[in-house]
């Protein structure tokens, strides 16, 4: 009695990439409201990892969405950065996915989640070396093998670093990118968060990515830990609007790049669908100005 | 080194010198991450037990989840599987408590999520079953396959009503006026993409197990006794709970 689409009569929106516009992080509480109200946005983003069900409504109701929106997959349990095996039975899961919804865009994270056969369920930090970089590199590349794509592969927000870490975070992204020939996506909150944690200049450490790799834009808001003494702690928490500084690094860093796909995360305290979509015509206006400058230009 | 950052989280006495120190105390660097780890898989828990949740409260909740992370952590990224013997571990922890439903009520809570989102597949029409009415001593024979989201979950507690309370605004009043003595088992059905679920009679729950566990439909009569086998078997069709009939078994 269950309804299935016909594979066959499937017709996904869009090409081959995402567009240069602005997209959603689809939330599955969102989903039965993004295809009745059909908002005017680029794509949606979801998370792998909500989809690896074996049947039921998700799965149906994302094959619906696939129809009428471009698609980007974004990993957050694979563990690249994990001193053990890629687990096998994941990296199925995540084929299986890319193979029935065909996203124009799959990325996934520089962390590690796993270890001893544990899932921790955060994004935990590295420690830059040469060796974690060789590791991360084999692993990407494994990846990439495995799902017969190129990946993209986001700066995370971090809260530490190591007394072992002897590469900063942009080179050791960059000539990750360099050897395994996956593209950046750009969490320019995460970028914002990790240069405050550490009391790092945010254009220094933008002008040493690899920003020619760059395929996608991530923005989300933050929280503040204020701490004793004026200190505090920037939480990459997605539990609010996009704030004012990372507006201005996005503004900035479309003005270099151009116009890119550009997700708005929101993944706690979530509104309504729509409360969304005003952030992504927020971006869409910067994006719009990011065009008209290019061509008056040219 | 992340056997030794994994350690860290759930130890708080052991040395954060792998820590590149500053004006921050380490301690408090570290802490996101602990907090992290045990809040997302808290809210893990919680979204997969809401009824559990109601009845004993987000505080008392979030304890017993606590504890419980530091003892099963998942085992994959997959969150939908954490919290497969929650149950069970609930059983231990309200022992002498006057919340003896509470484990059953959580299975409860995890049948619905296995319910959503176990395969789909094609479940036989009416028309299937009448061919085989007409012919008692093969339909006596006939065993039955079941759509992989049925769930039958028996108790000896009203756990039916118990959910059916939670589902309400006066969740308190309506709690207060079920006879906690009373067994109830609830059926499970996806018809289509939403789980639907029954409260069966005893004889009912007794027939559907035993086809359940395969066998028969003239030996689960001849347990369950006095039973409406035609709405029973109505009732299975119409909720898309049979995926086969088996003539052989």
């Amino acid at each position: 009695m269950n309804t299935r689409l016909n594979e066959n009569r499937r017709v996904l929106a869009g090409g081959d990439r995402l567009p240069a516009k602005p997209g959603i992080g689809l939330k599955t509480q969102h989903l039965s409201a993004l295809i009745e109200q059909r908002p005017e946005i680029g794509f949606v983003e979801v998370h792998a990892e909500n989809y690896m069900v074996k049947g039921g409504a998700r799965l149906y109701l994302l094959d619906c969405v696939r129809e009428l929106y471009p698609l980007s997959i974004h990993g957050v349990g694979a563990s690249l950065g994990g001193e053990g095996m890629l687990d096998e039975t994941h990296l199925k899961h995540l084929k299986q996915l890319n193979e029935r919804y065909q996203p124009q865009a799959f990325s996934e994270h520089l962390a590690w989640a796993e270890v001893d056969g544990r899932y921790l369920n955060d994004l935990l930090p590295l420690v830059y070396t040469e060796a974690t970089l060789k590791r991360v590199t084999e692993q990407v590349d494994y990846l990439q093998n495995y799902l017969g794509r190129r990946i993209l592969i986001e700066n995370p927000a971090t809260y530490l670093q190591f007394e072992m870490s002897n590469l900063g975070e942009p080179e050791f992204i960059s000539e990750l990118v360099k050897t395994s020939g996956c593209g950046l996506l750009l969490d320019l909150n995460n970028l914002y968060v990790t240069c405050s944690n550490h009391k790092l200049e945010t254009d220094s450490y933008f002008d040493r990515l690899p920003l020619t790799a760059v395929e996608e834009i991530h923005l989300a808001g933050h929280s503040v830990d204020s701490l004793t003494d004026g200190m505090q702690l920037l939480i990459d928490s997605h539990d609010r609007s996009v704030c004012e500084p990372v507006w201005e690094l996005y503004r900035k860093a479309i003005g270099r790049l151009g116009a890119l796909p550009t997700l708005l995360e929101w993944d706690a305290q979530v509104p309504e669908l729509m409360a969304l979509v005003a952030e992504a015509k927020r971006a869409d206006r910067y994006l719009l100005m990011a065009s008209e400058a290019v061509c008056d230009a040219g | 080194m992340q056997a030794e950052f994994k350690k860290r989280l759930f130890d708080r006495d052991l040395s954060l010198d792998l820590i590149r120190s500053d004006e921050i105390p380490s301690e408090i660097r570290f802490n996101v991450y602990r907090n992290n780890v045990h809040t997302s898989l808290i809210e893990s828990l919680q979204h997969s037990f809401p009824t559990v949740v109601s009845l004993v409260g987000v505080d008392y909740f979030s304890n017993i989840a606590w504890h419980y992370i530091q003892q099963h952590l998942p085992t994959t990224a997959l969150l939908v599987e954490y919290g497969v013997n929650f149950p069970e571990f609930v059983c231990g922890f309200v022992k002498n408590q006057k919340l003896d439903y509470l484990p059953d009520v959580a299975r409860l809570d995890r049948s619905f999520i296995e319910c959503a989102n176990e395969a789909d597949g094609e479940a036989i029409a009416l028309e299937t079953l009448a061919g085989w009415v007409s012919r008692p001593e093969m339909f006596e024979r006939l065993c039955l396959c079941f759509t992989a989201p049925v769930r039958l979950i028996r108790s000896r507690y009203p756990i039916f009503s118990i959910w059916q309370a939670h589902q309400k605004s006066d969740m308190a009043d309506r709690l207060s006026q079920i006879d906690l003595s009373k067994s109830e088992t609830v059926l499970l059905t996806r018809p289509a993409f939403g789980v639907r679920s029954h409260q069966l009679e005893h004889a009912e729950a007794v027939f559907i197990e035993a086809l359940l566990m395969g066998e028969r439909i003239g030996q689960a009569v001849s347990r369950s006794g006095d039973i409406d086998l035609v709405s029973v078997l109505r009732l299975l069709i119409d909720e898309g709970a049979i995926s086969a009939l088996n003539g052989d078994c």
